[in-house]
């Protein structure tokens, strides 16, 4: 069986303290527990890399030593270290955590003002020059900062140098993150994801309670994704529920006519055969659709009947015209009949008044047709029907339904905006 | 057709090539690096002790890569700034060879190519520019200066000796990966894959104190 290899400890040259290397011969750097000197045991004997850190001591949320679980996989958190950087003479803090997997390797959790990401090294090339390409997702460019190394305690597969600084560039696809760190041999990519306090403290089992998460955070995602598109679609489904009631009373259900008349045409009459009606009421104070019924007493015979609702007072007219015929009979032992003797046409938006309605029916005789069938005395009635679809009652629940999906909107936006606020690249603003 | 075996004229000990590809041995005993020709073993000289170091790989490790059953039969390793790696070399079940880089538990498996369109020095290839091997558009990401550490069991070349190598390393925007040996005078061209830990299905792996 194969030997197992042992956690080594060396020696502090500094306090003489020992130290322990979890991390095994990956270990590069690590700190003194008593004094805090930065030791380097890359050559295998050890140097003081560091004076000792006696500016400032930054307790680690998560206790070195601790494992914790992510994704099933257990990661010993080995090392811990404060960054900074400076922008318009503020300085911002952060901390990261070196994750440790004898057989996995290593991974990162960086905790800025409660916030978590859970990061990896990637060895994929991200694509792009702006916004990133990386696994099917785009990345917008999010910030760029000089970060540099403040505190360190613990162990980490690199060279630490206190006050070490890196150009980094984040670009954001929320819940995803992935950055870069570059100096002047070389650039790495990490990609990262969201995690919240619970889930950190769930998963190395820490007593407590995690920080408060402060702020939107670049890569957090937005608890209203997703919600305005749902909310519109629902809001899309109510609007054809509407209409489709709407309808549906103004196809069935009839309110006592405004006008009704009966009419004769004789084709064969000289004479002018327009009719007009004698001036009715429309209702309201507000425009309504009218609703023209017109029937004719046509058997294998048709009839158009060309119409005009008048508005007395004004003269304005609504034109429109119908075709009625009826034609029936039998074709190789099967019935069939074509066209309708009755009609109807909706005329929208007639303004209430006095109106009348002038009809002047037309009837050509046909190639072939007999005389006394082209020539044939039509009866045809005429209904006006004031409209029972009330337009204003459908803006009402327009109104009442639309606040939903815009608020869902607003929501959304407010916490894009305050994630957005926080980055000082120019296509952050862009959507 | 048996595996091809001889003696080590240095110590005796017998010096079996468990692929009968490779050129260069090291025994396991006094440590001496063979090289052979046919089967007369020339002494070239000897290894030091190799640097402690925390790859989960030995030699006889097996695994599986691209459904090729592999064992691991012999090891390079470097030293550099910011610590060491180990190249593995692979003996696969086909008879093929390979290599499996772990680098700070980075891991890749590649293969050596005939080195046609690389160029002849390091210095033509800095980190950023792109270089087309094969199909794949391949970026340069890092040069490194190593020094060699040393070698362990057989390897399909001979490699030892020496002192500084220089190592320019190429990713892509796939899982593709290149790197590119100038030790010697005619470059040495590598070009395989990133794999996960858990794909390889390694077994008879070092153990680790608390990992069990």
């Amino acid at each position: 069986m194969a030997e197992t290899i042992k956690i080594r400890a060396l020696t502090c040259p500094h306090c003489g303290a020992l130290v322990q290397m979890r991390g095994f011969g990956h270990t590069l750097s690590v700190t003194c527990e008593s004094c805090r000197s930065v030791l380097n045991t890359s050559q295998g004997d050890v140097a003081t890399l560091a004076k000792v850190q006696a500016q400032y001591t930054v307790q680690p949320l998560i206790p070195l030593g601790t494992r914790g679980k992510f994704d099933g996989v257990p990661y010993d958190a080995i090392g811990f270290e404060q960054r900074y950087t400076i922008a318009d003479g503020e300085t911002f803090y952060w901390q990261e955590y070196v994750l440790f997997h004898p057989y996995k390797g290593f991974r990162y959790l960086i905790e800025s003002t409660g916030h978590w990401t859970f990061v990896r090294p990637t060895e994929v090339l991200p694509g792009g020059l702006f916004q990133k390409s990386y696994e099917g997702h785009v990345y917008r460019p999010f910030q760029k900062a000089v970060a540099r190394t403040g505190f360190v305690i613990g162990e980490f597969p690199w060279r630490v140098e206190i006050g070490e600084a890196v150009t980094m560039v984040d670009y954001v696809a929320p819940p995803n993150i992935l950055s870069s760190e570059s100096n002047a041999s070389e650039i790495t990519w990490s990609e990262g994801h969201y995690m919240t306090g619970a889930e950190i403290w769930q998963a190395f089992g820490l007593k407590g309670d995690p920080p408060i998460a402060v702020g939107v955070y670049a890569n957090q995602p937005n608890p209203h994704e997703g919600k305005p598109a749902a909310s519109f679609k629902l809001f899309g489904v109510f609007l054809a529920i509407a209409l489709a009631v709407l309808i549906f009373i103004g196809m069935t259900h009839k309110s006592e006519p405004s006008y009704t008349g009966s009419f004769k045409f004789d084709p064969s009459s000289q004479s002018d055969q327009s009719s007009v009606s004698p001036v009715f009421e429309l209702t309201g104070s507000h425009t309504t659709a009218v609703h023209v019924e017109s029937r004719a007493a046509v058997s294998q015979n048709w009839v158009y009947l060309q119409m005009a609702l008048v508005n007395e007072a004004t003269n304005e007219s609504f034109d429109f015209g119908e075709t009625l015929s009826y034609y029936s009979g039998v074709d190789e032992g099967e019935s069939w009949s074509e066209g309708s003797s009755k009609q109807g046409t909706t005329v929208h938006r007639v303004p209430p008044g006095r109106y009348y309605i002038r009809i002047d029916p037309e009837r050509e005789r046909e190639a072939g047709e007999s005389a006394a069938a082209g020539l044939r005395v039509i009866e045809y009635k005429v209904a006006v029907f004031q409209g029972v679809t009330n337009y204003g009652l459908f803006f009402i629940v327009i109104l009442l339904l639309l606040p939903a999906p815009i608020l869902a909107w607003l929501r959304y936006r407010h916490f894009e905006n305050k994630r957005w606020s926080e980055s000082d690249m120019s296509g952050g603003s862009s959507e | 057709m048996s595996q091809p075996r001889s003696n080590c004229p240095q110590c005796g000990a017998k010096i079996e090539f468990r692929w009968s590809g490779a050129v260069q041995a090291v025994c396991e005993f006094c440590r001496s690096i063979l090289i052979r020709t046919d089967l007369d073993l020339t002494k070239v000289g000897t290894v030091a002790d190799l640097m402690e170091d925390a790859s989960p790989i030995q030699i006889n490790t097996e695994g599986v890569f691209d459904k090729k059953a592999f064992v691991v039969v012999g090891r390079i390793m470097y030293q550099y700034s910011q610590g060491s790696w180990n190249e593995w070399h692979l003996m696969f079940n086909d008879g093929s060879s390979g290599w499996l880089s772990d680098a700070q538990l980075e891991w890749s498996v590649t293969m050596q190519y005939a080195s046609k369109g690389v160029p002849g020095s390091p210095e033509q290839l800095k980190p950023g520019e792109s270089l087309t091997l094969g199909n794949t558009e391949f970026t340069v990401t890092t040069t490194t200066r190593a020094h060699y550490k040393g070698v362990e069991g057989q390897l399909p070349f001979e490699y030892w000796d020496k002192r500084e190598v220089m190592f320019v390393d190429l990713r892509s925007h796939t899982r593709a990966f290149a790197t590119i040996d100038f030790s010697d005078s005619q470059p040495l061209l590598f070009i395989g894959r990133f794999v996960e830990f858990e794909e390889l299905r390694l077994t008879n792996l070092r153990q680790f104190e608390g990992w069990m």
